[in-house]
């Protein structure tokens, strides 16, 4: 009988994957046009210009790595603020007097750790995810200043290349970005567990009584969120060629900003790693936009907030609040 | 036997329904008391409370958003534009009520927007509110042109660092504040609904009760007290400066937190959260006392804010 719910359950989660819940993928791609369209008309030479483009390519791979990984907390119905900790966190591990060979087995050991504490706050001790996190972030930025008070240290040199060098004459970035997009969009949309994702995070109780793991696949989107967002802190380590105890902190805003726009609902179980790429491609393009037309940095704040707002205006959901 | 026995079941249910601040305070006490005596003393505590009056103030409009179930994480670009809107050199001779309504307005009309956007467009509070967050920082920006003036009125200077007697004013000002919060909360009417709304919003719309204008109201609360806040710390800092406040959202959040609330649920008081806010400014202060920095605060800080929340919400389940 539960064997029969379920499949049932999964069907369900199956055929709204497709469409239903992809439509913010198409509503961002769709606006995404538009605006290089927009630019073409107005500074066609200047935007999209081969160093304009490059540097777009150098720029973007961190709020996109950390944008998926917070995609997959947000499907989760959960929240995650300590993405930019965790990307500090890497930055100062990264730059320990300490041999490479150790150094990357402990930053991505440092990132499950953090993601099974924040996955496990939330179902174990039935913490709010906001709560959770913000007590990680907390935690974790103070773990950073010990290790690393100030900017300073050495980067692996490997990874300066890795950051710093080009491909087939296109910047590395660009083949970090498609690695980890490719690798989402498989997880989520080739694997079980991107199915059980859909299923639990768009009714959980559903899913529990179903007998989905829903309570181990929640816990590994925290993780899968951590571990994205100390590759982001591995490539800013990289392109900085040294360590800074705060290169990540808008990032754990911005992140969230990326997902939504691409159209990843905050209640969960609608979005997802697809409409994640033009959502974070929108608000690269935007501020990339606003610095060639010469905008004032503190318009963009402005416009910046605007924007966010409109982009959650769309998708309306039945309750008011959080 | 059996009376005794009852006596301190009672006893036991009472202590779990304590917010955490209660533990919090006792046990920083204590630690204080056996380590520096001195930090206990009148004159030291007082400096205390004219620290953490602004923030206390801004917590207690938190409360009200977190009770009625929602988020504001606004309040920082709130005390952050007030700041810079009241040292500004245009107030130089405007009489003091002008500059006051300036900055209330202010907060009120942030409040409302948020509470509008809230309900009107069902989106999520962390969302909005964090977007008003960056307008009201890019507006700040725009207002002061990245350089904030210094034109602060005297009497703002008093409320923020002034005193009567020994005690300081924006203490008096922050027990006014929370007497008024609790009385909200608790005596009138949209106190209840506040909770109602809060605690299960469907059935509290099934009730009749318009669960919209509530919110709208408490949105509006967190916008005033948030201005409030940004009005007594500018007093308290003397000078326009840019970010003011920053840390306040998530201080705020971590003092509804330690006052009892229950994230997404209704439980949480004005008094809780008055406790929690003394808790966590004593902490931070017993800490530098100490001789810990920055990061040691921030991990300790983190530490008991998931374990009050983790516990209590446990405490509260089982009760249930």
């Amino acid at each position: 009988m539960a064997a029969l719910q379920m499949a049932g359950l999964l069907r369900r989660a199956d055929q709204h994957a497709s469409t239903f819940r992809q439509r913010g993928a198409f509503a961002a791609g769709a606006v995404l046009l538009v605006l290089w369209l927009g630019l073409a008309l107005v500074i066609p030479a200047i935007f999209f210009s081969a160093e304009n483009l490059g540097n777009l390519m150098r720029q973007l791979p961190p709020l996109l790595l950390a944008s998926l990984g917070q995609t997959f907390v947000l499907l989760s119905a959960g929240f995650d603020l300590s993405v930019g900790a965790v990307i500090n966190l890497t930055s100062a591990i990264l730059t320990l007097d300490l041999p490479t060979g150790a150094k990357l087995p402990l930053a991505a050991v440092a990132a499950i750790a953090v993601g099974t504490v924040n996955g496990l706050g939330v179902v174990r001790l039935g913490i709010h995810p906001i709560i959770m996190t913000l007590a990680s972030m907390s935690v974790v930025q103070g773990l950073t200043f010990v290790l690393l008070p100030v900017p300073g240290g050495d980067a692996p040199e490997f990874l300066v290349a890795a950051v710093a060098g080009s491909f087939f004459g296109l910047p590395a970035g660009l083949f970090w970005s498609l690695a980890a997009f490719a690798g989402c969009v498989a997880l989520m949309h080739r694997t079980r567990f991107g199915l059980w994702l859909y299923a639990a995070g768009e009714n959980p109780e559903a899913a529990r009584i179903s007998g989905l793991p829903a309570a181990s696949v929640k816990v590994s989107c925290y993780v899968i969120c951590s571990l994205l967002a100390a590759v982001a802190g591995a490539y800013l380590t990289g392109r900085l060629a040294s360590g800074d105890p705060l290169v990540g902190r808008s990032l754990a805003l911005d992140s969230v900003i990326g997902a939504a726009m691409g159209g990843t609902l905050l209640s969960g179980g609608i979005g997802g790693p697809i409409g994640t790429l033009p959502g974070v491609l929108i608000l690269g393009t935007i501020s990339n936009g606003m610095n060639l037309l010469s905008i004032s940095p503190f318009y963009q704040h402005v416009f910046k907030g605007a924007l966010l707002i409109a982009a959650i205006a769309i998708f309306r959901r039945k309750e008011a609040g959080l | 036997m059996r009376r005794l026995a009852e006596f301190g079941h009672r006893c036991a249910a009472i202590a779990a329904a304590m917010p955490p601040a209660v533990w919090g305070i006792a046990g920083v006490s204590c630690v204080a008391y056996i380590a520096r005596p001195e930090f206990l003393s009148v004159p030291f505590l007082l400096l205390l409370v004219r620290q953490a009056a602004p923030l206390g103030i801004v917590a207690l409009g938190q409360t009200f958003v977190v009770i009625n179930r929602s988020l504001d994480l606004s309040v920082g670009a709130v005390i952050a534009l007030v700041n810079i809107i009241i040292s500004d050199r245009f107030w130089i001779g405007v009489p003091l009520v002008w500059i006051v309504l300036a900055a209330l307005a202010t907060g009120l009309a942030v409040g409302i927007v948020n509470g509008l956007l809230v309900t009107r467009l069902r989106a999520s509070a962390v969302v909005i509110t964090l977007g008003m967050a960056s307008i009201l920082v890019g507006l700040g920006y725009i207002i002061s042109d990245g350089a904030p003036g210094n034109a602060m009125h005297e009497t703002i200077k008093w409320l923020g660092r002034g005193r009567i007697g020994s005690a300081p004013v924006s203490g008096f000002v922050w027990l006014l504040l929370a007497l008024a919060a609790a009385f909200v909360l608790r005596k009138i009417v949209v106190g209840t609904f506040i909770h109602a709304a809060g605690d299960n919003p469907s059935a509290a719309r099934f009730s009749g009760i318009r669960t919209d204008r509530v919110l709208l109201f408490s949105h509006a609360v967190s916008g005033l007290l948030a201005a409030t806040g940004g009005l007594i710390l500018s007093g308290l800092i003397g000078v326009g400066a840019l970010n003011l406040g920053t840390d306040y959202v998530l201080s705020s959040i971590a003092a509804v937190i330690l006052g009892g609330a229950v994230f997404g649920g209704a439980a949480g008081s004005a008094w809780g959260t008055v406790l929690g806010t003394a808790l966590l400014v004593m902490m931070l202060n017993l800490m530098t006392v100490f001789g810990f920095d920055e990061p040691g605060k921030l991990i300790v800080q983190g530490m008991i804010i998931a374990v009050a929340a983790g516990l209590y919400r446990r405490t509260r389940r089982e009760s249930a």
